[in-house]
């Protein structure tokens, strides 16, 4: 089978230092698992040979949300729990863009929690990595609806009363949720490997990423960094395939496969343990760029269309007006 | 009258003074009970339906689609099917040969004619509510030459449109795009951060809200990285120029008329693609460069020279795919040497150039009277003959195939590259009376059109390319069917009879120097049919005399005499099937099949458990093996068992080979979050690798102190100091229990 004359022109693929995809020098508290992630969605870059004009980054407020900043590509620095509607607009409006959404466990469980479960059933191509530090890093270490019970904050100074908000269990119940994982960020390889599977999933795939926060939470996770046995390693041929390193650290593995919704409800609600890996997967699922495609953006037609808008409001001399004085 | 007369007329072809001349009429005597079509629920008319999974249906299966869906079974929907029934009947007396009628118009006409003889009222309530529930229409196709034109036409168009409709809307999508390139320079330029340009974009409604001099000047001071290059600048209006003058797709952007892509010759159709190629060439280039634009990556170092040198010898058969295929549509009768060695021309070379030749006269090869002159290449030959160049697709077949062969034919048309469409209209010189549905029919039943595809792409072999479906009894030689008639006492006859070549070359009127009809008292054993005399071998052909039945208007059976050309004729129609045969494997696929057949049912008569072992095998059965298997011997391991069995703890994997010798440190890098904490504390000492992730470059860059405070600052732990290099550090023993930690 011979080729095309576009495809023989395209450029070689060039092979790309992960610097290229760093903007600026990153404002994160040195320590926090920002970096993490932010050296995650750069490998992911540098693997998929993703030109930077190509890809966009859309956030919210909080720390995780100065993540556009420092990744070299379009990014878009939005309002408080709004960036799943822009990364909407931007989707329906550029298919041709990959669309990352990065947003912290308050602005996606606390003001854009509306946002976040609608984008669930909207199924829209696109990655979202929610950074759950469980705490509200920017603004000084406020209580987050993720924050455990018990820990003291500037806005709980005797602990925290209330439950944390499970986001893996509701992402799980969303309607038409087509794909949930979570990670660690001090298992960096694993994160690699699910958001490679997370980007190559055509709909709205959604990752949460226990996080450190060095500043304010320090020691939080340090019971499940110490303890491997307290991580739980979903491991499946669709999913996270460990090397064998990883596989002897973490002993504590599960085959679970991702097209099993029921268990990947039951693991997520079980307590002490932290799942890791790809929970739930469903390709079939379609995305809503595949139930309503937009057709192409024109401005002669836009514009027609909005006069044809205007004309219906307009007052027309008796007898005129484009219906001929219907 | 004795049999010698007619020995000697199949010999020499001389009518001895007793032989009289054939009547007028005769007709193979299979074809007797179709005569009237019309009231015979056959193929035609056809529908041409908007549908690109199935495009071409006929009248008999939509209205059995229809019935199927609202005429309950039994009695109660059996008034409405004989209803509809007569309305299909009127359908299809009635359907023009020029193809201008919708069904939907035929229904209407033929419902208006019933309804006006017959006042039933039930009538005119069943014609109703089917009216209403028929779910499609098209154009009526009759079954006539121009017919094949209208189905080509339809198939192509089809076939066509999805592609087109991709092509042009990916046109608009390049111009649009290009466009926003310009655009979105001009307005970063210096010009487009000017005041007047920020007044214009903001609309007069909030003007004065705006100091439009400020808001530029603050733009200003936003570096301007400066504007696409000319050349760059010059490409892409070139680009845009190109697709808007193009003419090869009927987009709303351009001007200028569209080419046309039916023709009526091969000449014709290839010096229009040859005039168009630089247009093509232009619009080809344009979108290649248009694609490299918008995807920013164009490298002027690389492409200038490649699209300076641009033409048609960078072109695959693929490239072309894009653009409307020709349309060529040719009378094989009608055409001369010039224009048959163009057809082959056309099909050797890569442009998608449709040919579609139409061949009224499938008898054409064995022109039974010019055998020894040099003729010209019927539309069979043609076939053939494209067959052997194996560049390009090929599809033969009738016109009373055209529904059954839609799918290939659709293929074909819309497959890259050249494809030829070869159509059988009927048997020329055949008597009038005589529907084409008929003659084109029993061309293919007599195998003097064989049904064939041929498809380059389908593999790398003939067996894989070439397909023979649509033919009756494939495996045999000719196809056997039952005549029914009544003989001189009134009784009912049935016998088998094959239905030859000779059969339809004795009905030709050309060939009536070639049969004669053998009175009824020389019916004998010596007289045998065609089929039976071909089968014989050399010696016994000597005492035996061919014929074929024919029926005359008088519907009196008839043995025919065939004379020694047609059966010599018959034998090379014979001869070259089985070659197509053995082309698309068939013979020997078919004596496999049987082959594999038997095997399979000898196997089973052998496995066949005996009633006594029942129970035995329901034992088995529960045990987990499979019954009819005679009992395995006990199971060995495999290796492949033993590579699925758990591999016995290895401490020499890789990953403990990794481990330095104790007391050395280390880091396990691949754990790495890349916190910073480590390369903050120490940048000569700890450094990133390629995934970001820290190592330790230079032990020697920092003290021990160094490395047991990065372990300890560590978020995940993954820092191990080892022991400590320089016995003279200050504060060992403190530092050692710290490291302790994590060793």
């Amino acid at each position: 089978m011979t080729t095309t004359l576009s495809e023989r022109l395209r450029p070689y693929e060039e092979d790309r230092p992960l610097e290229f995809y760093q903007c600026a020098v990153s404002r994160w508290c040195t320590g926090c698992g920002d970096n993490a992630i932010l050296s995650a969605m750069q490998r992911l870059c540098r693997d998929e040979h993703l030109p930077p004009e190509k890809v966009v980054f859309v956030s919210g407020i909080g720390c995780s949300s100065r993540f556009p900043h420092y990744m070299n590509g379009y990014g878009f620095h939005g309002l408080h729990g709004r960036a799943l509607p822009v990364a909407e607009g931007i989707k329906i409006r550029r298919p041709d863009l990959h669309v990352f959404v990065n947003t912290g466990d308050g602005d996606c469980c606390s003001i854009g929690t509306a946002h976040w479960i609608h984008a669930f059933r909207y199924n829209m191509d696109m990655t979202v990595v929610m950074h759950d530090n469980q705490t509200y890093g920017l603004t000084k270490h406020q209580a987050s609806p993720t924050t455990p019970v018990g820990v003291a904050t500037n806005t709980t100074p005797r602990g925290a009363v209330l439950a944390p908000l499970d986001p893996l269990s509701i992402a799980l119940s969303a309607t038409n949720a087509s794909f949930v994982a979570q990670v660690v960020d001090w298992l960096p390889d694993v994160f690699a490997q699910v958001l490679s599977l997370a980007f190559h999933h055509r709909g709205f795939s959604f990752i949460r990423v226990m996080q450190r926060c060095p500043e304010y939470l320090p020691g939080l996770f340090d019971p499940w960094i110490q303890d491997p046995e307290r991580v739980l390693l979903l491991t499946h041929d669709d999913g996270v395939t460990p090397d064998p390193g990883l596989a002897r650290a973490f002993p504590n593995q599960d085959t679970h496969d991702p097209s099993d919704l029921d268990r990947a409800r039951r693991i997520a609600s079980e307590g002490d343990v932290i799942p890791v890996g790809v929970l739930h997967r469903n390709p079939a699922i379609p995305t809503y760029e595949d139930l309503r495609p937009l057709p192409p953006h024109d401005r002669s037609t836009a514009q027609a269309r909005i006069e044809a808008e205007f004309d219906r409001f307009t007052v027309w001399p008796r007898g005129g007006g484009p219906g001929g004085g219907a | 009258m004795t049999t010698n007369a007619l020995a000697h007329f199949h010999r020499t072809g001389d009518r001895l003074p007793d032989l009289s001349d054939p009547p007028a009429g005769l007709r193979p005597a299979l074809l007797a009970r179709y005569l009237d079509l019309a009231s015979l629920r056959h193929d035609y008319p056809l529908v041409l339906v908007d549908d690109v999974e199935e495009p071409v249906r006929t009248l008999t299966a939509t209205v059995n689609e229809l019935l199927c869906r609202i005429a309950p079974e039994g009695a109660a929907g059996e008034r409405l099917r004989q209803h509809v029934l007569r309305a299909e009947a009127a359908i299809r007396r009635s359907v023009p040969e020029d193809g201008t009628t919708t069904l939907a118009a035929a229904w209407d006409a033929a419902q208006e004619a019933l309804t006006a003889a017959d006042d039933d009222p039930h009538l005119v309530a069943s014609l109703d509510s089917a009216r209403s529930a028929l779910e499609v229409d098209g154009r009526l196709v009759a079954c006539v030459s121009r017919g094949a034109v209208d189905v080509m036409q339809h198939l192509l168009a089809l076939a066509q449109r999805p592609r087109l409709a991709t092509v042009r809307a990916e046109l608009g999508d390049l111009r649009r795009r290009l466009y926003d390139i310009l655009e979105a320079d001009d307005r970063r330029s210096p010009t487009g951060r000017g005041p007047d340009r920020l007044r214009t974009a903001v609309g007069t409604t909030h003007a004065d809200d705006f100091d439009f001099d400020a808001w530029s000047e603050v733009l200003a001071s936003r570096p301007y990285e400066g504007a696409i290059s000319e050349s760059r600048r010059a490409r892409i209006e070139w680009a845009i120029d190109a697709i808007e003058t193009q003419r090869f797709f009927d987009t709303t952007d351009r001007s200028g008329e569209v080419h046309g892509f039916a023709f009526d010759g091969c000449a014709r159709a290839a010096e229009a693609y040859d005039a168009r190629m630089p247009e093509l060439l232009r619009l080809a280039k344009a979108m290649a460069i248009a694609r490299l634009e918008l995807d920013n990556a164009y490298d002027e170092a690389a492409h200038d020279g490649f699209f300076h040198a641009f033409d048609g010898s960078v072109l695959e058969p693929e490239d072309l795919t894009p653009f409307p295929a020709y349309l060529v549509i040719v009378d094989a009768d009608a055409l001369d040497s010039a224009e048959r060695a163009r057809i082959l021309e056309l099909l050797a070379s890569a442009p998608p150039i449709k040919v579609v030749v139409l061949t009224s006269d499938v008898l054409g090869s064995s022109n039974l009277d010019e055998s020894v002159g040099i003729r010209g290449l019927t539309g069979v030959e043609l076939t053939q003959g494209a067959l052997g160049l194996g560049t390009a697709h090929v599809v033969q077949t009738t016109v009373a195939g055209l529904a059954r062969m839609a799918a290939p034919i659709a293929a074909a048309l819309s497959a890259p590259g050249p494809a030829l469409i070869s159509v059988g209209t009927g048997a020329a010189g055949a008597d009038d009376d005589l529907p084409l549905y008929l003659s084109a029919a029993a061309a293919t039943e007599a195998r003097a059109l064989v049904s064939l595809v041929f498809d380059p792409r389908a593999g790398s072999d003939w067996t894989e390319q070439v397909r023979l479906p649509d033919n009756p009894q494939p495996a045999d030689d000719w196809p056997l069917h039952r005549l029914v008639y009544e003989d001189e006492d009134l009784q009912r006859v049935e016998v088998d009879v094959a239905f030859t070549y000779a059969d339809l070359l004795a009905a030709d009127p050309r060939a009536q120097r070639h049969v004669a009809v053998a009175p009824r008292e020389t019916w004998n054993g010596e007289l045998v049919q065609v089929a039976d005399y071909l089968r014989m071998e050399p010696e016994d052909r000597e005492a035996h005399v061919p014929y074929v039945l024919m029926v005359g208007d008088d519907d009196v059976l008839r043995r025919v005499v065939v004379d020694q050309r047609i059966v010599e004729a018959t034998q090379r129609r014979r001869d070259a099937r089985r070659h197509q045969q053995g082309l698309a494997g068939t013979r020997e696929s078919h004596e496999r099949r049987l082959l594999e057949a038997e095997r399979a049912r000898l196997a089973a008569e052998r496995d066949l458990p005996a009633p006594s072992d029942a129970a035995a095998t329901l034992e088995v059965d529960t045990s987990g093996a499979t019954a009819g298997v005679p009992p395995a011997p006990a199971p060995q391991p495999t290796a492949e068992q033993d590579a699925a069995s758990p591999a016995p703890p290895d401490e020499a994997t890789p990953e403990a080979a990794d481990l330095p010798p104790p007391g050395e440190a280390w880091i396990e890098t691949s754990r790495c979050t890349t916190c910073d904490e480590c390369t903050n504390l120490n940048p000569r000492m700890f450094a990133y690798d390629d995934n970001k992730q820290a190592h330790i470059v230079d032990l020697q860059a920092g003290t021990f102190r160094d490395l047991v405070e990065a372990a300890e600052n560590c978020q995940v732990a993954i820092i191990h100091p080892g022991e400590p290099w320089d016995p003279g550090e200050p504060g060992l023993d403190d530092l050692r229990r710290r490291a302790a930690a994590f060793a």
